[in-house]
């Protein structure tokens, strides 16, 4: 799989709250999203990034489902909030309300790519701007996130103001970056595959 | 002569039978330190693993490192998110990272103990000895037992056997390895996945 990428220059926005409304308007009257992803783990024990693949669905107001096809077969669903994850033949379900790591995770989870996140008091956001695209850095301002991720940074398309891609930053310098391809929004998905896994 | 001296001398002579049968026998002879999972220097593995408890179970991805004289490992949800990012030396422990939850010395000290395991080189001051099919670590305290087949270590048993380590091979391939905690009801298992040369 290939990807071409390129290098965008931004500059901090003189106007970042209508960058901020037009991303949370344009996301709320998304009923759905749907693409498919690949991920990149960047880390220092790491002699070259480590790459997944898979497909990646959103329905509002809650429903997400991370599929990995590639190199492995796991899949993440979350709803409301109740979180199963099947990995290889196991399946497990967890009632995210009664672990703090697994709440916190699911809204970083559905909040990055349905665009909750910039309207959360719990992240202090700055924004950007290239030529064509958006840039939200968001601080978590709460230990529970703080914990496990120190920076997100949110990539908009300028023109459709869908996300284009994640990077999520670690203490250490450690990353994880996810570009979502071939997005598709507001296409029909049936609720079974929010279930049946 | 009293008692004690004459239990004294009995046990000398028999430690002398014991030694001279050995020498004699050369049931077991020096040997280097077994390889159970590849560690050339510097490069990086991700292994699949998954470890579970009491019908509890977290799965991600583990990644490993050997550097000059030491291992890091760093534990990993496939998602992206890290759990833990340690360094282990033969005496020390360094910690990078550790998600709060699994922020407890034991969980350092068991991953650490059964790693030393799987990477032999992080015992201090152990002695070496091998005879077919078998080769035996033995620290001061404690004996790990390294049982091959076919120049394939199939089992790892520690002790009495209070934690043993199951491996499966394939054409001298590690397909996959399970370290059992029998008294703590604790398995580990380790998948290789990809190698990440120099």
């Amino acid at each position: 799989m290939f990807l071409v990428v390129q290098a965008q220059e931004f500059s901090i926005s003189k106007n970042p709250q209508l960058i901020q409304e037009k991303i949370i308007t344009s996301n709320r009257a998304s009923e759905s999203l749907k693409a498919n992803f690949v991920q990149e783990k960047h880390m220092s024990i790491l002699n070259k990034p480590f790459i997944s693949a898979g497909h990646f669905l959103y329905k509002a107001p809650d429903k997400v489902r991370w599929e990995y096809t590639e190199p492995f077969s796991y899949i993440v669903i979350l709803v409301n909030n109740y979180v199963s994850i099947k990995d290889g033949s196991d399946l497990q379900n967890f009632d995210m309300s009664k672990n703090a790591v697994f709440k916190e995770v699911n809204r970083v989870m559905s909040g990055m790519v349905s665009g909750r996140m910039l309207e959360d008091k719990n992240f202090q956001g700055t924004y950007y701007e290239s030529s064509d695209q958006y840039k939200a850095i968001l601080v978590p301002q709460i230990s529970s996130v703080n914990a496990f991720v120190e920076e997100i940074h949110l990539y908009f398309n300028k023109q459709t103001l869908q996300i284009l891609s994640v990077e999520m930053i670690e203490k250490e310098g450690d990353k994880t970056v996810i570009k979502f391809l071939d997005t598709k929004v507001n296409e029909a998905i049936s609720d079974e595959l929010f279930k049946n896994i | 002569m009293k008692p004690f001296q004459m239990n004294y001398l009995k046990t000398f002579k028999y430690s002398l039978v014991g030694v001279f049968v050995c020498l004699c026998l050369d049931v077991f002879s020096q040997s280097t330190l077994p390889i159970i999972l590849p560690s050339i220097l510097d490069s990086s593995y991700v292994y699949d693993f998954s470890l579970s408890r009491k019908g509890t179970k977290i799965s991600g991805l583990l990644i490993t490192k050997r550097t000059d004289d030491a291992l890091r490992i760093s534990l990993n949800s496939k998602f992206g998110m890290k759990f833990l990012d340690l360094v282990f030396y033969q005496d020390s422990i360094k910690t990078l990272y550790v998600l709060p939850d699994m922020d407890k010395k034991i969980i350092k000290q068991i991953l650490y103990s059964d790693f030393r395991l799987l990477y032999p080189f992080l015992f201090n001051n152990v002695k070496i000895m091998e005879r077919e099919g078998l080769t035996i670590l033995k620290s001061k305290c404690n004996k790990f037992r390294y049982f091959r087949k076919q120049n394939s270590i199939v089992k790892i048993k520690q002790g009495l056997g209070a934690k043993k380590v199951e491996l499966l091979t394939e054409d001298g391939n590690l397909i996959e390895l399970e370290v059992i905690h029998n008294i703590i009801d604790l398995k580990i298992k380790i998948k290789p996945f990809t190698l990440q040369k120099k």
